[in-house]
Order: C-alpha cells, then structure tokens, then sequence
C-alpha cells in the first residue's frame, strides 16, 4: 500500500498547487501610478480601424488614463491571448473592438468575472450581459439607405457586384442585408457576382480583376466597406472602366471620401469611428468613477455620403 | 517469491481503480455529446428569432394600443416651426446617437393629390402629410413608436428583421386599403410615423410611413 499512499499524495500536491494558477490579482485601483486602459482593436491593417484605436486612445489619455492599443489581426486566438495579458496586467477598462461576433463572447465573459468592464466599438457581440455597453454603427439602416441611393443613380435595370467583408462579422450582413432589402425589391437589377474580400484592398482588387474576366460589362460594385471600393476602384481604372462603373463603398474612409468630391466613386456610408471610439473612452470614464447606467447598445447612426452631401464630411466625422 | 506477485498484484489493484475512477468521472461529466443531425438542427431553428411572430404580437399589442399617445400632425408641424431643436426632445425619439428623429403621428384631413408614387393629404388647419406608394423602407415605425428597445436584442439583425417584417406589413395591408379606397377629395383620418433629419430644412409637410388609415 505504499505506492498508494504515495499515488494520492502526489495527486493531492497536485491538486492544490493547480488551484493556485486560478487566482485572479486584479490591481488595487488605489495602488499608485497611472490607471490603464487597453484598447483592443480587430486590426490596424485598415486605416479606418486605425482612426478607431488612435481616437479611443487619445480620448482615454485625455481623461487621465495611460492606453495601450492591442492589434488582434482579425484573430479571435491573438484577441484571446490579448486578454489573458490584460486580465493579468492590472488595466482598469477595456476598449473592445471583437473579431467575431460570437467567437469573442467568451474573452468579454473572462474579463468580467476578474472584474474589468469591457466597452464595444463599432461591432457587437451576441449577448447582451457580457460588456458593460455596446457603441455600435446602425450598419443595416446605412445601407438601407445606401440601397436606395443605389437605385436612384443606377436605375432599376442593370448588373452589379457585390465585394463582402469578414463573413464572420455581423457587420458584413448586416450591411449586405440591408442593400438587398432595397435593391432585390428591383428585379431589374441583377447581382451577377457576389465574393468576400475580407474588407482588405489588397483582396478586393484581385477578386474583382477575375470577376471582371467572367463578366466584363457590368454597371455598379457594391463594396461591403471603403478599404474593398478603394480596390475596386483600381481595378477598374486598370481595365479602364472606371468611368462606366458607378461604385460603392461603406465606412467613411478619407480616400474614398476625396474620390467622392471628386466624383470618382458615388457614395459610402459615413460611421463616424471618432464618436464611437470617444464614447466608448468617456463610458469607461464614467464606469471607473462609479457610475453603473449604460444602456447595453448605443447605434450610432450611418450618414450618405454623396456628390451632394460630401461637403459636410472630412476626417471620420462631421466637419 | 511471494514479494514480486504483492506488488504486481497491487499496481494492478492501483491502475484498475484509476481506471475505474477515471470512467466513472466520463460517465459523469461526458466530454462530448452526440446529437442526431435533424435534431441539432430543430435545436438551432427553434432558437433563431421568428421576426413576423415577434411583429405580429408587437403591432397588435403595443403599436395599436399606443396610437392615443400619437402627437396630432398639425401641432408637430406648428412646432417644427416654432423651434426644430425643442420639438424634437419633446415628440422625437431617437435610435441611439444619430442625426435623425422619429416621431409617432395622428391626424386627418383630405386627399388632394394622387399620384403613381405617392398621395398627398391635406390637413384640416392646413399642412400637408405625403404618403409614399412606392416600397417601404427605413425604421420610422420601429423607432418611431418609442415602444422598442434596441438593448433588448442580443443580434442588432434581429432588430433590423423587425423593421422589414413592420414594412411588409404596411405594404401587404395599409398600401392595399389606400390603392382600393383612396379618391380626390376623400375625407381620411391616419396613423403613422415620420422620420425627420436634424439637417432637413423644410419641414412644411410630414412624409409619414402610415399605419392606420381609415375613410370614415
């Protein structure tokens, strides 16, 4: 009986030392130095999200706090791993910016169980008792209106493509849903490609460039966001259509925003990264300081940008 | 020799009973379950979110009930008039943050005008509310009413369904009573909503998403 007695020992060392990993140390807020926020974001290889990350953080430091932007690069295992090292790291506030809408649920869960309040920017997550509020763009009802404007510039007869985004984003049907509530009410207008680009320029110009070789005579693009028009828009120049091609973008970018009062492209939806990423940096705020009211979704709401009314937009926001 | 058969004989005893400890602790806490593919299936479907059931209970038990709290046509006009910014705290609800205001509104008046795409009322003290024929689009009524609340829904695209499920039922009921009924001159009394935009500079006229409409 030896071995047994020594077998259940070792187990039960065992046990109680990996009992010790599971303690939390949240930080003491008292405990001296700078209060910290961590700014998550899904990617900085897209110059809109930079403008999110660089807001919410600059928001932060100017309400006191010291802010690290963590870049996840559209990987929910990296967002993870962002998170076990902040949970461990002692911030106060999360500024969270999710890869995947259901996928990143469970790093908001962990982070409230050790007690940091976590605040969405620009996408949600599918539960409404993880964060502490989500400030989300009304993605659907912009391109309701995008569609509408579609059809008004291109008419009801015609054949389009269609570039998505991320398919594991809410947001990519969000938008695609609300163009084809208005535009399939056209049977005239016929969507003869439909292809995700990963919202990356880099991809929408190559996936346009071969929708092109199978279907050279089209009249419109529809791109799921202004990093997918902006490649679009080169590959039509390459193939010298792009003064035949009416294209549409989503997000407010600053190149496609020039290209528009140029009259290059038509129009994109303006999302207004600035006031999301300030709202989430002020929600936090508010929460350190005590205050426990938020509503849990704050949409903000997506304005047309067009010939007409591109005046009134510049930098991400109003001017 | 009776030594190396005690230990083998307990070692035995030893890896028999982890091995019977580690099955029942299986039996117990399973690491997977198998369900049947149609089952998993009807699993997934009963908890998708039924947009015509949820609207269907929404217009018949809250939207209908609300139309007395409706602000009359003609005295939100009178205070878009007076001050836009006060008007819009005081009858506007809005989605969030966002440039655009919804309002829930009653009223009646006259047909003036048919159109191919559009009819026009004019109202008893004068104004004008414009029905557009053409499809509906756009959450005037879901915001409108002040009865929803977007926090409610953990996926925004169930809220959006709603508002496609509202229009296809102006569209299916409300459109078709006007097409049979509506003549010049007609006397008609509605219920609807309006979506204005802070930018909008002339509101001289409602463009209302209608929700009742009665020829009495």
């Amino acid at each position: 009986m030896n071995a047994l007695i020594k077998w259940i020992t070792a187990v039960a060392i065992a046990v109680s030392l990996a009992s010790c990993g599971k303690s939390e140390t949240s930080s003491s807020p008292g405990g001296g130095g700078t209060p910290k926020v961590a700014v998550i974001i899904s990617t900085l290889n897209n110059p809109w999200f930079v403008v999110l990350a660089e807001t919410a953080r600059d928001r932060a430091k100017e309400l006191g706090y010291a802010a690290t932007i963590f870049d996840s690069q559209n990987d929910p295992a990296k967002e993870a791993s962002h998170y076990e090292n902040i949970i461990a790291s002692g911030y106060q506030a999360i500024l969270f910016n999710p890869t995947d809408a259901d996928g990143s649920i469970a790093n908001v869960r962990k982070a409230k169980a050790a007690g940091i309040p976590v605040f969405c920017m620009d996408r949600e997550i599918n539960a409404t008792d993880a964060a502490v509020s989500q400030v989300l763009s009304d993605n659907y009802s912009g391109c309701v209106s995008l569609g509408q404007y579609f059809v008004k510039e291109v008419g009801d007869t015609g054949t389009y493509v269609e570039l998505l985004g991320l398919v594991g984003d809410n947001n990519t049907w969000n938008r695609s849903k609300g163009f084809h509530s208005v535009v399939d009410r056209y049977p005239g207008l016929k969507m003869v490609a439909q292809q995700s680009a990963d919202f990356d320029r880099a991809k929408a110009l190559e996936v346009l460039e071969s929708i092109l070789q199978a279907h050279p005579e089209i009249d419109a693009v529809f791109c799921g966001n202004d990093a997918m028009a902006m490649g679009a828009y080169q590959a039509l120049v390459s193939a010298g259509k792009a003064d035949k091609v009416k294209v549409f973008g989503f997000d407010g970018a600053d190149d496609v925003v020039k290209l528009i009062a140029e009259g290059k492209i038509v129009a994109t939806g303006m999302q207004f990264p600035k006031v999301m990423a300030q709202t989430a940096a002020e929600s936090a705020d508010k929460y350190i300081k005590g205050e426990r009211d938020f509503p849990q979704k704050t949409p903000v709401a997506v304005e047309l940008v067009n010939g007409d009314t591109v005046g009134n937009f510049s930098d991400y926001g109003r001017k | 020799m009776s030594r190396p058969k005690q230990t083998l004989r307990s070692r035995l005893l030893l890896w028999g009973s982890a091995l019977l400890g580690v099955c029942v602790g299986l039996y117990v806490l399973p690491l997977f379950h198998i369900v049947p593919l149609k089952e998993a299936r009807a699993q997934s479907a009963a908890a998708a979110f039924d947009a015509a059931a949820y609207v269907e209970e929404f217009w018949n038990e809250k939207l209908l009930k609300g139309v007395p709290e409706a602000v009359d046509a003609r005295e939100l006009l009178a205070a878009f008039d007076e001050d836009r910014e006060k008007a819009a705290a005081r009858y506007g609800h809005r989605l969030g943050l966002s440039g655009n205001a919804s309002y829930f509104v009653s009223g009646s008046g006259d047909i003036t005008t048919i159109d191919r795409g559009a009819i026009e009322i004019t109202l008893e003290q004068g104004g004008m509310v414009i029905i557009d024929t053409g499809p509906v689009f756009g959450n005037a009524i879901r915001d409108g009413s002040g009865l929803l609340d977007v926090s409610d829904f953990a996926n925004s695209q169930d809220f959006n369904a709603l508002s496609s499920e509202i229009n296809r039922r102006v569209e299916e009921g409300v459109f078709q009573l006007l097409k049979e009924k509506a003549a010049m001159g007609a006397a008609v009394r509605f219920v609807g909503a309006v979506d204005v935009a802070d930018s909008q500079s002339d509101v001289s006229s409602l463009n209302l998403v209608p929700v009742i409409i009665e020829f009495p």
